[in-house]
């Protein structure tokens, strides 16, 4: 967990999505450290979250991410939060919220997707097939990552470059622990969460999005009650990382200015 | 498929000169000569294509388009990378492989299905690797794409293997853990007037430990109780472990005294020993007597470190068995008994070395001195107390204890009553 | 890790023991002592000054010894135990049953240098 900015300002709490670390935030979360309380963690099995806090019967579903998100904002003693969660963590945010909404001021959701897998009329972008085929994808890519960490982590001194990379790594994730998270995040089916949702809610969308169209967050706005939708001119599921200007603007746009009271 | 289109197979230039050794020399020379970069590029062995920074395919060599079955226009301005994936490939895409284009300015290796023109899946590998301008701006992605399906099929295969490994693994520590089950008590008894607590530890997931202990009742409302170490550690261990278990329970239905019942051990051990591989357990017998106002134990040593005594009011010692022998070896072996007395608040410890030979960082041992020390700090604890105490003085000693572990706490309890008396007034 | 360092002069047989006596490297010590032959009225001499650990798997090669050499009619030494050996000689009752010479440990360790 990284906490910075002033500690009387308003708490702000990235969360990552599905893939990588809090990393994924590096630019995007110092522009809010100036007055902001700026809190930034890792998933378990994900940075450098410690992977034996891992259960499986935690986390068979995103109430167990939403309850650690739930426990740091305790420990931290945190109020009046503004959460601002990508990809899977966006519906991790809204479950946490719909537990214990007097801990939240707001919720950021950017490029949400409420159910991945399409669902009679819903269109969630994917069918059970594709879902099979990431987690084949991972576990090709499990072995390429023993075979390029692996050394770097038992110490290589033969090839400084390995442990180079690996300090230099970023969205580095416990491969089964990932294999669950893909199941859990991609299986999810949050629809009748949205309409419970009480706190002022940002919806961030893409213009274009492979993993959560653009219908996906229209659904995701009409769903959730009073909330507000802004279409980013950036293209793909990461504006956080393609578009941080654009992203952090519309994030500022959003939460009221210096000087302005509270919503 | 990687190997077609080369450009060196495909020349078939002709050349005047007679002699067909010079004239194949000067065919190869030529048409390397001819081979330029443009040429190269389109029919290299492996695919090709250059990409806008949001995936936009600006640029494809013609490898790519063969093995795709695709024309160029409707790649080129038209479709992005991902797009050639499958539904799944398009997800790891958006969640490892462009998040980590944009982190590192390249990925290594990726592998992924590309979807042809028919259907059909190319297992291949990709890297890719960000080309910036002046001022270290994105400008476009360089992808190269090599066709995998072997290295695949083969990855595949060891991944099987890997699985099949850890489920095996995963079965070894099951039944291991099963086994060392029947080697321990499912639970402490429930006895009026005295509190117990234990504590095991096994180093190892797949090796059954050496430590056991035990109580049981011996009728009459006197238990016997029993806490030790045997030799070695695996199946070997556990052999001699129930053997140990199961004599001594046995020994004491019939005579209950400590001295004899561990007497009855070491000849029930003599019997089953081989020459040259000695076997023997430490061990501390002992018998608990509960009455109206404290709990008498007497004990027996086999080898075994002493118990130690913590008084409710602040006093530890070790409670000797002097010259007590191990267990198993040595015919006529001598044992001594010690007597005790529990009154309220007051708990005696039985441990195994892994308690004592716990070791930090730089080596340095707890000890016997230094468990004697640091439990004046845990006098006036129940059995539990103490004994969770003790394992937090365990872990800060060594962060993942190497050796096994086992302690048997037992306390005389602090009653209502008891606790009037002592505030001075009658009951 | 353990080293073993073999010397016989005569009726006198030395095992010089270097390093860890554990689970791992015992089997080693039996091997060792399997192969002696000891006749009577010989001495069996553990050296033990740089042995520098010792479990319960260690204990099970010293209590071979002391039977093989009880078997042969040889008499076995255990010279310069450490510190940590006699604790658990201690524990154990077997102070005893082993002859221990702390007095032996210079011309043990010289007749194994002689030797090398």
């Amino acid at each position: 967990m990284t906490v910075s900015g002033p500690a009387d300002g308003r708490p702000l709490v990235f969360a990552h999505g599905f893939g990588c670390d809090q990393n994924m935030w590096r630019m995007v979360a110092p522009a809010f450290a100036e007055d902001h309380r700026v809190v930034l963690f890792d998933h378990v099995g994900a940075g450098n979250a410690d992977p034996s806090a891992w259960r499986p019967e935690r986390y068979s579903s995103l109430a167990g991410y939403a309850a650690d998100v739930l426990e740091i904002l305790d420990e931290l003693d945190l109020r009046d939060v503004v959460f601002v969660g990508h990809s899977v963590s966006a519906m991790i945010g809204v479950l946490a919220a719909n537990s214990d909404p007097a801990r939240f001021g707001a919720l950021v959701l950017v490029g949400p997707s409420p159910r991945y897998v399409d669902d009679g009329d819903y269109r969630g972008g994917f069918s059970d097939v594709d879902i099979e085929d990431l987690l084949d994808s991972l576990d090709s890519n499990y072995l390429g990552w023993s075979a390029t960490m692996a050394p770097a982590i038992m110490g290589n001194p033969d090839r400084p470059e390995l442990g180079q990379e690996l300090t230099e790594s970023f969205c580095r994730t416990d491969p089964d622990i990932a294999r669950h998270f893909a199941r859990v995040t991609f299986l999810s089916d949050n629809r009748d969460d949205l309409p419970r949702v009480s706190v002022p809610t940002l919806v961030l969308q893409c213009r274009e999005d492979v993993i959560a169209a653009r219908a996906v967050g229209e659904y995701v706005h009409r769903n959730i009650p009073g909330s507000e939708l802004v279409v980013l001119d950036a293209t793909g599921h990461c504006p956080n990382l393609s578009a941080p200007e654009e992203t952090t603007a519309a994030i500022r746009a959003f939460l009221p200015g210096p000087g302005s009271s509270l919503p | 498929m990687c190997a077609a289109g080369t450009g060196l197979g495909d020349s078939e230039e002709s050349n005047e000169d007679g002699d067909p050794t010079v004239r194949d020399s000067r065919t190869v020379f030529s048409s390397l000569l001819e081979d330029d970069t443009e040429e190269l590029y389109d029919n290299a062995p492996c695919g090709y294509l250059s990409t806008l920074m949001d995936g936009e395919i600006a640029k494809v060599n013609d490898t790519l388009l063969g093995w795709l079955g695709i024309r160029r226009e409707e790649l080129v301005g038209v479709r992005r990378f991902a797009d050639l994936l499958t539904g799944g490939g398009k997800l790891y895409h958006e969640t490892h492989y462009a998040p980590m284009l944009r982190m590192h300015g390249q990925v290594r290796e990726l592998a992924l299905d590309l979807v042809a023109a028919d259907g059909r899946r190319l297992p291949v590998l990709v890297t890719a690797k960000v080309k910036t301008g002046q001022e270290g701006q994105p400008l476009l992605v360089r992808i190269t794409v090599f066709d995998a399906r072997e290295r695949r099929a083969y990855e595949r295969e060891l991944l099987a293997a890997k699985r099949k490994a850890e489920e095996e693994r995963a079965r070894l520590e099951r039944l291991t853990g099963t086994l060392q089950r029947t080697l321990l008590p499912d639970a402490l008894p429930v006895i009026d007037g005295v509190d117990l607590a234990a504590h095991y530890h096994v180093a190892s997931s797949d090796q059954v430990g050496g430590d056991f202990y035990d109580v049981f009742p011996l009728g009459g409302d006197r238990w016997g109780f029993f806490l030790g170490d045997v030799c070695g550690k695996g199946p070997e261990a556990a052999v001699l472990t129930s053997l140990t278990r199961y004599a001594l329970r046995a020994a004491a239905v019939n005579d209950a005294d400590p001295v004899a019942v561990l007497t009855t051990l070491n000849t029930v051990m003599l019997h089953q020993r081989r020459p040259g591989a000695p076997r023997f357990c430490t061990v501390i017998f002992g018998v608990l007597e509960p009455d109206r106002d404290g709990l008498t134990v007497t004990l027996a040593g086999g080898g075994h470190p002493p118990p130690l005594v913590l008084r409710r009011d602040g006093e530890v010692s070790p409670l000797p068995t002097p010259g007590g022998q191990l267990v198993g070896v040595l015919p006529g072996a001598r044992f001594t008994a010690a007597t005790t007395r529990l009154r309220p608040g007051d708990v005696l410890v039985l441990y195994t070395d892994g308690l004592t030979e716990a070791r930090r960082a730089d080596g340095t041992m707890l000890e016997e001195e230094g468990l004697a020390e640091a439990a004046v700090a845990m006098t006036g604890e129940n059995a539990d107390g103490v004994v969770g105490s003790l394992v937090r003085l365990l872990t800060d000693w060594s962060r993942s204890p190497s050796d096994d572990t086992a302690i048997l706490a037992i306390g005389n309890p602090v009653t209502a009553a008891a606790a009037l008396q002592e505030a001075g007034c009658s009951t | 890790m353990l080293d073993l360092t073999k010397a016989t002069d005569g009726h006198v047989h030395t095992i010089a023991l270097t390093g860890e006596l554990d689970h791992a490297s015992t089997p080693r010590l039996h091997e060792e002592l399997a192969r002696l032959r000891l006749s009577a009225g010989d001495r069996l001499v553990l050296d033990l000054a740089e042995l520098s650990f010792c479990d319960s798997s260690g204990l099970t090669a010293l209590l071979a010894a002391h039977e093989i050499s009880l078997g042969a009619g040889a008499a076995l030494e255990l010279a310069t135990p450490p510190a940590l050996l006699v604790r658990i000689l201690r524990t154990t009752g077997l102070t005893e049953v082993f002859t221990v010479r702390d007095a032996d440990r210079d011309r043990a360790r010289a007749e194994v240098r002689s030797r090398r």
